[in-house]
């Protein structure tokens, strides 16, 4: 693959072909939300015989090329696992080194802000914030400030993060206005929940992505991808992974959503049964308007700029 | 690579700007005229085109929608050969697996195993009458080999969730005998394991726990116990467990300082321990609602399109389980 990648123009072809593929799907369903589990960054560097954070760096070259390829297509919000809170037990260093190349990285798109001001992407960091040191809470809130008037997508960042201790935090929201006596406890239903939780304003999760083939949830995202969510373990470590998987995974869900879902019977439709009911027209004529999928609320998702993420 | 000048060209031609398309003067009324027979032909199913835009992006739109068309054919084939692939693996696997109602060869297809789950949580889903298998009965026939292979493989907790609770709607008494019987098939009458059906609650002090002839089932001890579980087990769960917290917290019983991941933990286990290893029957993993709070680290199985509850997926789920490593966080 090396060798190839470095013929000349190949690069500009890549990157055409990419263009070019994004310009299709867009003319289907397009997700509205993505969520990624990014595994396998240091099995990907001890096979290379390298650093730990090496793999770590080499993970979000990947995420960068992944994210674009969404942010183009016309992802409204892409959610990825980048610490757990369980990863604290892990050895010191590689904590320390994994903290430094998010901080850098929020840091980067601070200072040239190229992938936020494209998009108009929002940044937001998204866990149990508390649990991190106040140099990269800083830089976190600068991002989220920096970027917070971005309404086309959003970029959550999972950091640190565990399910239940979101859904944990989305009751205690709950049980603190119900104490004030702000809500009635007897209008408390799924819905309260969802919203409450961290990523409450995000359209619903259609497509979930684990790397590195191992099929677990790992306390990501459990109440968001209990129904309709296609739930994609992809046996291929996240350094690995690239636009060409993305786009796999795009196009399955699409027949899936085209053709109904969970029909048992996917593959006995004809060829009519393609429909794209669901799907926009995708407006050349006016590049400012924001691809909205077959939602007709989103439009509004992000427009609540009072929602507060942090916890106390 | 065949079509990259095409590639080259659509790229550059959806990268023009709409000026550009104006910016050539393209006689406004023929576009829009066009775009409206267009719509009203049915050359395209979406009534939402705009009669205003320009007849160059809409052709663009239509080109770039047909190629995605092809990408969904060529896809679909690709999917419709890898059906018959695994259909065929699993065809070949489930002659050479077969534990033909003896629990001995249920043993020894694990016993080289390196580890085997305490728990296993399966979702069950009821068909339609008509079909082979099919009904209540079928519903039932499933729970009973599950119950007699986790028996055979020595797994001493089976959760089964059927997303409609009609397992745990019907009475338990029926739900018992068939469960009996299938085990009695396998063991033979004299050497009946002894299992325990759960039917949980948010409050566990009205689980319902028949033993095998009524309420003597406090000191025995089981081989296997079997949790019945519904939709109203997940999400409704922990939207009833606010509820009550929420309620508390009104008449300042509890404070949402003292509100712990623990605390909500310790309520939600009441319903349900984790499980080690989820097994779903189903051709594509669809949690149907499975509680979310429970499967945390529980190793997901499924065989791509398979829509059967047959003893190889099984056998294969617990093989993978032996394999996988879990470290938590590290």
């Amino acid at each position: 693959m090396n060798i190839i990648s470095g013929f000349p123009g190949v690069e500009y072809l890549v990157k055409r072909t990419k263009t070019f593929l994004c310009h299709v799907l867009r003319t289907g369903p397009v997700p509205g939300h993505v969520a990624i589990v990014m595994d396998g960054n240091r099995r990907f560097a001890k096979k290379r015989h390298q650093e730990t954070w090496e793999g770590h760096n080499a993970g979000f070259e990947t995420l960068a090329s992944v994210l674009e390829f969404c942010y183009e297509l016309g992802v409204q919000a892409v959610t990825v696992f980048a610490f757990s809170i369980e990863n604290f037990k892990r050895p010191a260093y590689e904590v320390d080194a994994l903290m430094k190349i998010v901080k850098d990285k929020l840091i980067q798109v601070c200072e040239n802000g190229d992938l936020a001001d494209q998009y108009g992407l929002r940044i937001r960091v998204i866990g149990n914030r508390s649990l991190l040191p106040p140099d990269v809470i800083e830089v976190a809130e600068k991002a989220e400030k920096l970027t917070r008037n971005n309404t086309k997508a959003v970029l959550n960042i999972c950091f640190p993060y565990t399910s239940r201790d979101d859904v944990t935090n989305s009751i205690r929201r709950i049980v603190t206005r119900a104490e004030k006596g702000l809500i009635d406890p007897d209008s408390i239903d799924e819905d309260t929940i969802a919203s409450n939780m961290y990523t409450g304003s995000c359209p619903p999760l259609d497509i979930l992505i684990r790397t590195s083939g191992v099929e677990r949830f790992s306390d990501f995202m459990l109440w968001e991808s209990q129904h309709y969510t296609m739930i994609e373990f992809v046996n291929i470590l996240w350094p690995d992974f690239n636009c060409w998987h993305m786009f796999k995974a795009i196009l399955k869900w699409g027949l899936q959503k085209g053709n109904g879902r969970y029909n048992e019977n996917l593959l006995a439709n004809d060829d009519s049964d393609y429909n794209l009911t669901g799907d926009d027209t995708l407006d050349y004529d006016s590049p400012s308007t924001t691809f909205v999928g077959d939602k007709d609320t989103s439009t509004d998702y992000y427009d609540n700029d009072s929602e507060e993420t942090v916890v106390e | 690579m065949s079509d990259s000048g095409d590639i080259g060209a659509f790229a550059s031609a959806v990268r023009q700007t709409p000026e550009t398309y104006r910016s050539r003067g393209q006689p406004r009324r023929v576009s829009n005229a066009i775009a409206r027979a267009m719509v009203s032909s049915g050359a395209t199913k979406d009534s939402r085109l705009e009669p205003d835009a320009p007849l160059s992006s809409h052709l663009t739109y239509l080109v770039f929608r047909f190629i995605l068309q092809i990408f969904y054919f060529c896809f679909s084939g690709y999917q419709w050969v890898l059906y018959y692939y695994h259909r065929l693996r699993l065809r070949i696997s489930s002659v050479a697996v077969y534990h033909n109602r003896t629990p001995q060869l249920i043993r020894s297809d694990v016993v080289s195993l390196e580890k085997i789950p305490g728990h296993v949580a399966t979702v069950l889903n009821l068909k339609n009458e008509s079909e082979e298998g099919g009904g209540i009965d079928g519903l039932l026939h499933e729970v009973g080999e599950l119950a007699a292979w986790c028996v055979g493989a020595g797994i001493s907790v089976l959760t089964v969730y059927e997303k409609r609770g009609i397992l745990k709607s019907m009475p338990i008494q029926d739900v018992n005998r068939a469960i009996t019987r299938k085990l009695e098939n396998y063991f033979g009458i004299s050497n009946t394991p002894k299992f325990r059906l759960v039917i949980p609650h948010l409050h566990s002090q009205s689980s319902i726990r028949p033993g095998d002839n009524g309420d003597d089932a406090t000191d025995e001890k089981f081989d296997l116990v079997i949790n019945l579980i519904s939709l109203t087990d997940g999400r409704t769960s922990i939207v009833e467990l606010s509820k009550t917290l929420a309620d508390m917290a009104m008449e300042h019983k509890l404070s949402s300082r003292d509100l712990s991941l623990s605390l909500i933990d310790r309520h939600l286990r009441d319903i349900l321990e984790e499980p080690d290893l989820v097994i779903l029957f189903s051709p594509d993993i669809d949690l149907q609602g499975f509680p979310p709070w429970q499967i945390r680290l529980s190793e997901i199985f499924y065989l791509p399109d398979n829509d059967e509850v047959s003893y190889v997926v099984f056998l294969k789920a617990l093989q993978k389980y032996a394999k996988c490593k879990i470290n938590v966080g590290r």
